[in-house]
């Protein structure tokens, strides 16, 4: 039991604000958190300052949200990892990168261009060295590159359901309930086994060619892969509601990876080889196939768009050791 | 110290091109040992992921081999899967800035032990050109 | 004998991360003063090489406070790089997301952010938020966070998820509405009126009125004499989705008026080391430093500076009385920009209502027009809560994009907050140090702009040569280096 009120450490990387929403969004249930806890620290809401975090010896419960970007995020994490009795990854961003992972592949010193800052006036302003901004990662990471959390709550943001289990756990946590290993928050299977549009035999799905988005008109009620649209669905972790799908638009893959997929991209490209054309393999063959695989113009884009700092493939290039900040 | 050679790992597929592998070693043709032959049962078996993770543990290369296309494959279509499959990847190793000359398919059937060899030695001496994987990296 | 630095780290009740520094000589006298947006995303830089018709739903993820903005200003770009024109209901369900979007963030901002400074002015830090208003006005608290339940539910309604939405498609919107859906629609607009209003009306009587704010109102510190810019309807009234943009001077007199499209001649981007958030400036009087004359403003404040009149009865009414109390135009103190910002929900919600009852029905017809010859580029402008709001794409053959130009309201407010922080903390500092007293009037004046430090920050400058600027202690640009700034 908590002698006093435990505190709350709602700590940001790289964010765009979502993840902040989705608690205010919380209504009624925000207030049932702002009485179980102390808040510490909430820059969006609070006016604690940064000192407030490095002064406290510990913090009962942080959550942290947004991309590692620059140095001064590492350092924030690591800090609130250590000070932290239980640790929060919350949104997609804090556990897979999320689409600022995009910048994976881009590093600081491919894009910022040399700024110099030489100071040469009569009275010896040294503004840039004195207050210099955090220094960028070559490549950036998410949360989970550099510590280990103890709950995880995936989606951007996550969903009603997910919130859900987050405002129970932490009810419970601050009426002195322990938290047993490590929690994951959400449905772990894909998104197809909960969606509606699922074609009744699966071993008979084929995708007729590749569409985009602006390529044809989208059809409710049917599947999207049927539709020659590229859905993530079969790769994503349906920890929502499927709000996307019933607004007839496809899974982009923000839950991250459903249960057994390492890597929602590769998995992806597999999902894709095996339905594609497969009634017109023997007509097309390899040069029609792969002209139809050419339409596929951003495949990063696609299939990456949330976890690119956790792909096998950003692993692959980090090992080449080169480059790594 | 020993010149770097290339390692590769080829996933082949038990009907063809694991077998050609067979045929090879019975006909005692010169086959480079620094190619790890792997047998499965379709090359359609073998996931991008898989490949992934043979680059991932050191391998510069991956070969997969497998029936003929359009009707020599055991299981139908797995090597219309499996050809998807390295085209896909491919392109992503160039957007990812890793060589995609790494990774190969090619269609071996079991008589075609000669193609084999050759093949993995042309295979190896553009791995010779493209060095070792662990210095690819993106420019 | 040297300088110190003080740090307000981070600037707290607002949207994402950023910091004041101030810098100090040996007499305790401020030499500088800076507003730095710390974070830094890259979305110009990552978002080359991507798909055009996914770009709706990759920058709505610039912010999630005004994650609907990026989306259909995205939207719009992709319709002016595909040569579409969205159909007639389409465009209703755009201009309907737009005007709970605007509630949804200003809302948010006035409650959560800027009400404590008003309503709890004299509370110590711990209690100036959230947490303090709950147990000073828990009536409104409770009004606000059904609120909150009721914006979500019209944002689900529309696009599934209510940050992030997936609603755009190139050429109109993913869906028709279905009747059971305009009833829900109807019921939850009425709710959000009620509320809206309630919240309108605690505002006059505890804020408008009270000492307090009049007070900042009044208060020097807090005016900039600046321009302003904003879209406008055809005939010069507030609007939100289409138009065309118009610039103001300090005096009132209109500057320019232009298609959205012709932005570029208009606006050019200087950048420093001091920020990651770089300084959109007028292109005809060049960058001139922070100096009020020569900086623009967006955002509520801006939007009723440059339009005629308000198109809802409400509205109009506070409108005009808010110009009784402050005018005439344009009004300069920041602080107008709350009000301004409870003004904008009323227009908003009676428009969503009127949109309901006409004669278009959001049921029937076409959602999607596909016909349209693409070309090399586009430009899509909204205005979001906090601004005018700028994407712009040009794509190769393959309609992958080649150059991606996104100019965000808090950028373009940029240069003027550091204007006014300048006065502000040569104001605040009489002291002479940095008590949390001193903390709150600094903190007071950069949130009246609302800014969306996420949105400011989304930039990396690839290919662009810099403009360094190095700034002395008057705050004057004294030396310019190398180069020309990309546009």
């Amino acid at each position: 039991m908590f002698v006093s009120k435990p505190t709350l450490a709602i700590v940001y990387g790289a964010i765009c604000g979502g993840c902040d929403v989705a608690l205010v969004n919380l209504g009624e249930r925000l207030a049932i958190i702002l009485e179980n806890y102390d808040i510490l620290y909430w820059p969006a809401a609070v006016d604690s300052k940064r000192e407030t975090l490095e002064k406290v010896s510990s913090i009962d419960v942080s959550i942290y949200m947004g991309t590692l970007t620059n140095s001064e995020e590492v350092e924030l994490a690591k800090l609130v990892r250590s000070k932290s009795r239980v640790l929060i990854a919350y949104g997609t961003c804090a556990i897979y990168g999320g689409i600022p992972g995009l910048r994976a592949l881009i590093n600081a010193s491919q894009t910022l261009k040399e700024i110099s800052s030489t100071t040469t006036t009569v009275e010896e302003v040294r503004l840039s060295r004195v207050a210099e901004l955090p220094d960028l990662l070559d490549r950036v990471k998410s949360l989970i590159d550099v510590v280990e959390p103890d709950v995880i709550a995936p989606g951007c943001p996550p969903s009603d359901s997910v919130n859900e289990t987050l405002v129970d756990i932490l009810v419970d946590y601050a009426k002195g309930a322990k938290l047993e290993g490590k929690v994951f928050i959400g449905d772990p299977n894909s998104l197809c086994s909960k969606c509606e549009r699922k074609p009744p035999e699966l071993s008979k799905i084929s995708m007729p060619g590749i569409r985009r988005l602006h390529e044809l008109k989208l059809v409710e009620d049917k599947c999207f892969l049927e539709q020659g649209v590229l859905c993530m669905g079969p790769v994503t972790r349906a920890t929502c509601d499927l709000p996307c799908i019933k607004n007839n638009l496809p899974c982009i893959g923000c839950s991250g990876p459903a249960l057994n997929v390492e890597d929602m991209g590769l998995e992806m490209v597999s999902v894709l080889s095996s339905i594609l054309l497969v009634e017109r393999e023997k007509e097309l063959l390899e040069e029609g196939l792969s002209k139809e695989l050419d339409k596929i113009v951003d495949l990063i884009g696609l299939l990456y768009r949330y976890t690119l700092p956790r792909s096998l493939l950003i692993k692959l290039k980090s090992s080449g050791g080169r480059n790594e900040r | 110290m020993a010149k770097w050679r290339p390692t590769v790992i080829s996933f082949l597929c038990k009907w063809c091109a694991g077998s050609a592998a067979e045929l090879a070693g019975v006909s005692r043709l010169n086959y480079p040992a620094n190619v790890i032959p792997v047998v499965v049962p379709c090359s359609g078996r073998v996931s991008p992921r898989l490949i992934v993770e043979a680059l991932l543990n050191g391998a510069d290369g991956v070969l997969v081999g497998g029936c003929h296309t359009p009707g020599d494959c055991h299981y139908m279509s797995g090597n219309f899967k499996a050809f998807k499959r390295v085209y896909l990847l491919k392109k992503l190793l160039s957007q990812f800035g890793i060589n995609p000359r790494r990774v190969r398919v090619e269609w071996i059937s079991a008589t075609e032990s000669q193609k084999l060899v050759r093949v993995v030695r042309e295979f190896l001496s553009e791995l010779e050109e493209l060095g070792p994987i662990m210095g690819d990296v993106r420019e | 004998m040297s300088d110190k630095v003080f740090f307000i780290d981070p600037v707290t009740r607002v949207e994402g991360v950023s910091r004041v520094v101030i810098q100090v000589d040996e007499r305790n006298e401020v030499k500088n003063v800076l507003y730095q947006v710390t974070e830094l995303r890259g979305f110009e830089a990552f978002c080359k090489g991507r798909a055009v018709e996914e770009m709706p739903r990759i920058t709505s993820a610039i912010c999630g406070v005004c994650s609907w903005s990026h989306h259909l200003a995205s939207g719009k770009a992709v319709d002016s790089v595909l040569g579409r024109e969205p159909p007639e209901v389409a465009v209703k369900l755009r201009e309907f997301a737009n005007y709970i979007q605007i509630i949804d963030s200003h809302l948010l901002h006035l409650c959560i952010m800027a009400l404590p400074d008003f309503v709890l002015s004299n509370a110590p830090p711990k209690l100036r938020n959230i947490v303090g208003l709950m147990k000073s006005e828990p009536e409104v608290i409770k009004v606000i966070l059904k609120s909150r339940r009721v914006i979500k539910s019209i944002e689900e309604v529309l696009g599934g998820k209510p940050v992030h939405a997936a609603f755009v498609v190139p050429g109109g919107v993913s869906k028709k509405l279905t009747k059971d859906e305009l009833d829900e629609l109807t019921k939850l607009v009425k709710d959000l009126m009620d509320q809206v209003s309630f919240i309108a009306d605690f505002f006059n009587e505890s804020v408008v009125n009270s000492d307090e704010f009049q007070g900042l109102l009044r208060d020097e510190s807090y005016r900039v004499k600046s321009l302003y810019i904003g879209l406008v309807s055809p005939t010069g009234e507030l609007e939100f989705y289409d138009g065309g943009l118009r610039v103001i001077d300090s005096e009132g007199r209109e500057v320019f008026k232009f298609k959205a499209s012709d932005y570029a001649k208009y606006i050019a981007e200087h950048s420093s080391d001091i920020s990651y958030s770089k300084f959109p400036y007028p292109k005809w009087l060049g960058w001139r430093g922070f100096s009020e004359e020569y900086v623009f403003r967006a955002g509520p404040l801006a939007r009723l500076n440059v339009s005629e009149r308000v198109g809802t009865e409400r509205a109009n009414e506070e409108y005009k009385y808010m110009l009784e109390v402050l005018g005439p135009k344009p009004i300069h103190n920041t602080m107008a920009y709350h009000w301004a910002r409870v003004i904008e929900c009323l227009y908003c919600v009676e428009r969503m209502q009127e949109t309901l009852t006409d004669d278009v029905s959001l049921m029937e017809g076409d959602v999607v027009d596909v016909r349209g010859e693409p070309k090399e580029e586009g430009v899509g402008v909204v205005e979001a809560p906090r601004g005018t709001l700028i994407h712009h794409y040009e794509v190769d053959e393959e309609l992958v994009t080649t150059n991606v130009n996104i100019i965000t309201p808090t950028a373009i407010n940029n240069a003027a907050i550091n204007v006014e922080l300048t006065k502000v903390v040569a104001k605040a500092w009489k002291c002479g140090e940095l008590t949390d007293e001193v903390v709150n009037e600094i903190e007071k004046s950069i949130r009246a702009y609302d800014p969306c430090n996420s949105c400011a920050t989304h930039t990396l400058n690839t290919d662009s040569d810099l403009r360094v600027l190095v700034i002395n202690s008057s705050n004057r640009a004294l030396e310019v280096l190398s180069g020309v700034v990309h546009e």
